[in-house]
């Protein structure tokens, strides 16, 4: 075929410019790491990228609220500890109480440790985090969850919803825990029926704790122990219906009463008239049952020491329940933090895997494009060193 | 006698000292572009019989004939067109996909960012800074919207200027072509038929030029002039007539520029000039740039109708009922010349079924509306009225008369007018305005499942700011029954219907006339109460921003398939792809041309060592031809010496 001169030279100088491109492409790799200089060199490797990094982001995300989360739950589980332990505290005074004698003197020292640790439990449960929110008043976070009221004493003015953090695809852990779960969702009695003595007796009759019972098997009945005259037999009536179910049970001090399978055991000597109820549990605050054993404690030797161990008794039940449920809930935010370090652990190995990926289509092969430099720096200066070689080549050289 | 050998010598001399001038002629143009080599051809003239036999009287030099293929040429203007119109959508594709894809003009990381600040403030939803943080980074996407929207706007308006700037050009060359149309014709006719080889030369060169604008096809007529048309057969240069081009905006839509002749105002050649730069230029405008505004300004208005409608169901620190998060305008309407109507109302009904496209509709004989789709041409006719829905969009159809046109663009300004509406932190509406409330004396464990907001222009959030209209009490009849009261006195509810039986689980019936469904779980005792009312306290719940979070993973675009950021993608990898197959088209364009140049080269192109060679031979042929003249000197001299 015939070559014009033109072509010739047309041909040698596109076929430097070709490899200059090339090493110059190359260059442009290695100096910045990435494969990928413009979106346009790998479409699809472009929109992957976007996609990765969209997940990454959330990763990231999902791992600083976990942080977050943490943070929350240790300043929390460090709350109902030392709750657990004013409780104990509490529990412990109580039955040295109760196992007396005192003197009025003493009662009224006891009455006042038993304030002391009220409000102590008070503020616990007004704690704020480090945010400043309350965090036992549910979401309502502006609210101090435990305010007193001179008529209506404690109040729970926090709400019972939770917060939810998103630690991880479709998964969320609650924030923490509200006051109502803390403090006032505890019930009277064992926790299904309650039994107590009424203010007004005048004997000696001191109602124990109320042992098991199955939940629900006493709902709604109120039903009233009232001793005859002789007090050595007692009538059951239900009070309600004003019916008497069973009439004239005998009794000794210490017996056991028992009813409806709920049983306690009645010990000392009750007067005549005297009247024990035994109802299903109510929810009772438990800063208000500590209130109700301050002022009985404060106010004993007037009304007899009897009174005084029927109140400390309901109040230990009280107490119990409140252990059992600070432990409930301390476990459930063990729970929580434990399912954190695996989410944390989970998250973190789809991080590390995504970032693989990334790094696949993005960043540059060090080794490949070094070879490829020198290749293409070696065609380039051929194709150089060809063209001078050639280039001077012409028929007018010999004329 | 010596005359004949004279003469034969001196047509010899002449004969070779004109070789020697075309040879020399294509030395000198060895590097001109597009010069087409020239040869000689030598013909013996006639003999004459002389005494029986005939004698040669010598050479003439009968044609300078100009080596070219006119079919390469032909592909040669052909893949010049292709490379102008491919290099010129490459370079608009380029730049839309570096936007878009970049780290720091892509909309992409802007959402990620966005989300995330929501995310840490699911987290402590009542700071102030953190919701400054979500306002902020809201307000970067906006931006961001806006800017990527702008910056293609910016493209269009180059491309006007460019489209302006290539008319004047092809108008020049089409002068020029006409200009060079009569020289060739006297030229031809002066000689005889032949043409003048540069000044054809030329000619291709011009036609070369005007295929890079834009596609020409070219007929010679017989006088020698060419004839050539653009595009789909629009005249261009006519013999020694030129036809000037010019541009108008487009009577729709006038930030663009149409294509028309000088004069013909109402001529709209547009759609008919095709390939070239100019091609290229209305490709782009058409088929990147238009698409590409429209599938952002269809995300813009996905992102403002589900975040709004998310954000109106939750509760702000104001213990206010969330308003309006982002703000986009309204489909852009142009009503067309001589309307007798004119605007015509659309809105964007459902953006999940939008497809991108422009609609003209067009108002029939018989007073019907029709639209037509713009990007695949297929009609829908719409009905009576007084509206109609298609595609997403619902028009309002006022009587118009026949003959009526509008341009509707339902998204093409909507990406640049996104707007964030909140700028107050303490309006981010965070948390869920229902509070459901166990009484404190329930027997039994019932407590609230789930609790989802659906509605709050319902009139049981906005009789009364700030309050349930009416309030409502659950209260359990028995452990497997319940009945809805109304609760606006608590010392004397009213029963809001029939008992009804619990599905722990399961959403309470009667509760989804008030804007919001409530699951219970757990089991109840009879006497079992639920109060359900305003959260005007609960201002540190995070409901409502878990759910906005939320719309990150719903598919709100492409008919419930595609995410925000799935859409997004699935726009960049688009471009992605038309760019990166547009670059190895143009490789592979080039690579056809240069084979076709090289073609040609070994057909026109001069090669001096051929020159150089030809040189030598007529060099030696002029020698030898003034050596015949010298013998033919010696023999009259020789002659006169006897005399």
């Amino acid at each position: 075929m015939r070559i014009s001169t033109q072509q010739f030279f047309q041909f040698n100088v596109n076929s430097m410019q070709q490899h200059a491109a090339s090493v110059s492409k190359t260059q442009a790799q290695l100096s910045s790491g990435l494969k990928l200089l413009m979106p346009a060199d790998d479409p699809n490797g472009a929109t992957r990228i976007l996609g990765l990094e969209q997940r990454l982001a959330t990763l990231e995300q999902y791992d600083r609220n976990t942080t977050q989360l943490e943070n929350n739950l240790r300043t929390e589980e460090a709350a109902v500890e030392q709750i657990h332990s004013v409780l104990d505290n509490a529990r412990e005074r109580l039955v040295q109480i109760n196992n007396g004698p005192h003197t009025q003197a003493e009662h009224k020292t006891f009455g006042g440790e038993l304030a002391q640790m009220r409000d102590q439990l008070r503020s616990l449960g007004n704690t704020q985090n480090a945010n400043g929110e309350f965090m036992f008043a549910g979401t309502a976070t502006d609210t101090q969850p435990f305010t007193r009221d001179a008529g209506s004493g404690y109040q729970y003015q926090g709400n019972q919803q939770t917060r939810d953090i998103p630690v991880a695809a479709g998964r969320t852990i609650a924030y923490g825990d509200s006051g109502f779960d803390l403090f006032v969702d505890i019930f009277t009695g064992n926790q299904g029926v309650t039994a107590s003595a009424d203010t007004a007796n005048s004997g000696d009759g001191v109602i124990g704790y109320v042992g098991e019972t199955s939940p629900g098997s006493y709902f709604g009945d109120h039903l009233r122990v009232v001793f005859n005259t002789p007090p050595d037999t007692y009538d059951l009536v239900d009070v309600a219906t004003v019916t008497t179910l069973s009439a004239g049970v005998s009794f000794t001090p210490g017996d056991t009463i028992n009813i409806n399978g709920a049983s306690a055991t009645l010990d000392g000597a009750p007067a005549a008239g005297d009247k024990f109820d035994f109802q299903s549990s109510q929810r009772q605050n438990l800063l208000t049952t500590f209130d109700a054993l301050v002022s009985e404690l404060q106010t004993a030797d007037s009304v007899g020491v009897t009174r005084l161990h029927n109140a400390i008794n309901r109040g230990l039940e009280n107490i119990d329940a409140a252990l059992e449920q600070s432990i409930a809930v301390r476990s459930r935010v063990g729970t929580r933090l434990e399912s954190l370090d695996a989410v944390r652990d989970a998250n973190q190995s789809f991080e590390i895997s995504y970032q693989t990926t990334l790094s696949e289509i993005r960043d540059l092969d060090y080794n490949e494009a070094a070879a490829r430099l020198s290749a293409e720096v070696s065609a380039l200066e051929i194709a150089q060193a060809s063209f001078a070689r050639v280039q001077n080549l012409s028929l007018f050289n010999y004329l | 006698m010596a005359t004949g050998i004279l003469g034969i010598g001196a047509s010899a001399l002449i004969a070779n000292q004109q070789a020697l001038a075309t040879v020399s002629h294509n030395i000198a143009n060895a590097t001109v572009d597009g010069y087409s080599r020239q040869s000689v051809e030598l013909q013996a003239r006639l003999p004459q019989l002389n005494g029986g036999n005939f004698f040669g009287k010598g050479v003439d030099l009968v044609n300078v004939r100009r080596h070219v293929d006119t079919y390469i040429n032909e592909q040669i203007s052909g893949d010049i067109s292709r490379q102008g119109q491919l290099s010129t959508e490459q370079a608009y594709l380029t730049r839309i996909d570096n936007l878009l894809a970049n780290e720091s003009t892509g909309l992409s990381p802007a959402f990620d960012r966005f989300f995330a600040a929501m995310q840490d403030m699911s987290l402590d939803p009542s700071s102030l800074p953190q919701r400054e943080v979500v306002l902020q980074r809201a307000n970067d996407l906006v931006q961001r919207f806006n800017t990527v929207s702008q910056s293609v706007g910016q493209m269009e308006r180059e491309i006007n200027l460019q489209i302006g700037d290539q008319v004047s050009q092809i108008n020049t060359l089409a002068t020029n072509l006409a200009e060079l149309n009569k020289s060739i014709a006297v030229a031809t006719a002066q000689g005889a038929g032949q043409a003048a080889s540069d000044l054809l030369d030329q000619r291709d060169r011009l036609h070369k030029q005007l295929s890079g604008l834009v596609k020409i096809s070219t007929i010679t007529q017989s006088d020698g002039s060419t004839n050539v048309f653009m595009g789909d057969g629009q005249a261009l240069v006519v013999g020694t007539n030129a036809f000037s081009l010019s541009t108008q905006p487009n009577s729709l839509d006038s930030s663009r520029l149409d294509i028309t002749y000088q004069g013909l105002s109402g001529l709209n050649i547009t759609d008919q000039v095709t390939g070239g730069s100019l091609g290229g230029l209305l490709n782009s405008r058409l088929e990147v740039i238009d698409p590409v505004v429209n599938q952002l300004g269809q995300l813009a208005v996905a992102l403002e109708q589900s975040m709004n409608d998310q954000h109106r169901l939750g509760m702000d620190l104001n213990g206010q009922l969330g308003a309006d998060l982002f703000n986009t305008g309204q489909p852009i309407v142009a009503a067309g010349p001589g309307n007798t109507v004119d605007s015509m109302g659309v809105t964007i009904s459902d953006p999940n079924l939008l497809t991108g496209a422009d609609y003209r509709i067009n108002v029939d004989a018989s007073g019907d509306y029709i639209a037509t789709n713009l990007d695949d041409g297929s009609a829908w006719p719409l009905g009576p009225g007084p509206t109609a829905d298609l595609d997403g969009l619902t028009f309002s159809l006022s009587t118009g008369s026949a003959g009526d046109s509008f341009l509707v663009q339902p998204t093409r300004g909507l990406a640049s007018s996104l707007s964030l509406v909140i700028s107050d932190p303490r309006k981010l509406a965070a948390a869920s305005p229902v509070l459901v409330t166990s009484d404190f004396s329930n027997q039994g464990a019932v407590k609230v499942g789930d609790l989802q907001v659906t509605d709050t222009a319902n009139t049981a959030f906005t009789a009364t700011t700030g309050a349930l209209e009416p309030p409502i009490l659950i209260k359990f009849i028995d452990a497997n029954n319940y009945q809805l009261f109304d609760n606006s006195s608590p010392a004397t509810p009213v029963s809001l219907g029939p008992v009804a039986a619990y599905t722990p689980g399961e959403p309470l019936p009667g509760l989804s006339t008030y804007g919001y469904e409530l699951q219970l779980t757990g089991d109840a005792v009879a006497g079992d109460q639920l109060t359900v009312g305003y959260n005007t306290s609960g201002v540190g719940g995070n409901q409502n921003m878990l759910a906005m979070i939320g719309l990150q993973d719903q598919n709100f675009l492409s008919s419930d398939t595609a995410t925000y950021q799935e859409s997004y993608q699935q726009l960049v990898g688009g471009i992605g792809a038309r760019t990166s197959s547009g670059a190895v088209n143009l490789d592979s364009v080039g690579f056809t041309l240069e084979q076709a140049q090289a073609r040609q080269q070994s057909v026109a192109g001069v090669n001096l060592d051929e020159e150089a060679a030809k040189l030598l031979e007529f060099q030696q042929a002029y020698q030898a031809a003034a050596q015949t003249i010298r013998a033919a000197d010696k023999l009259f001299q020789s002659l006169l010496e006897v005399v």
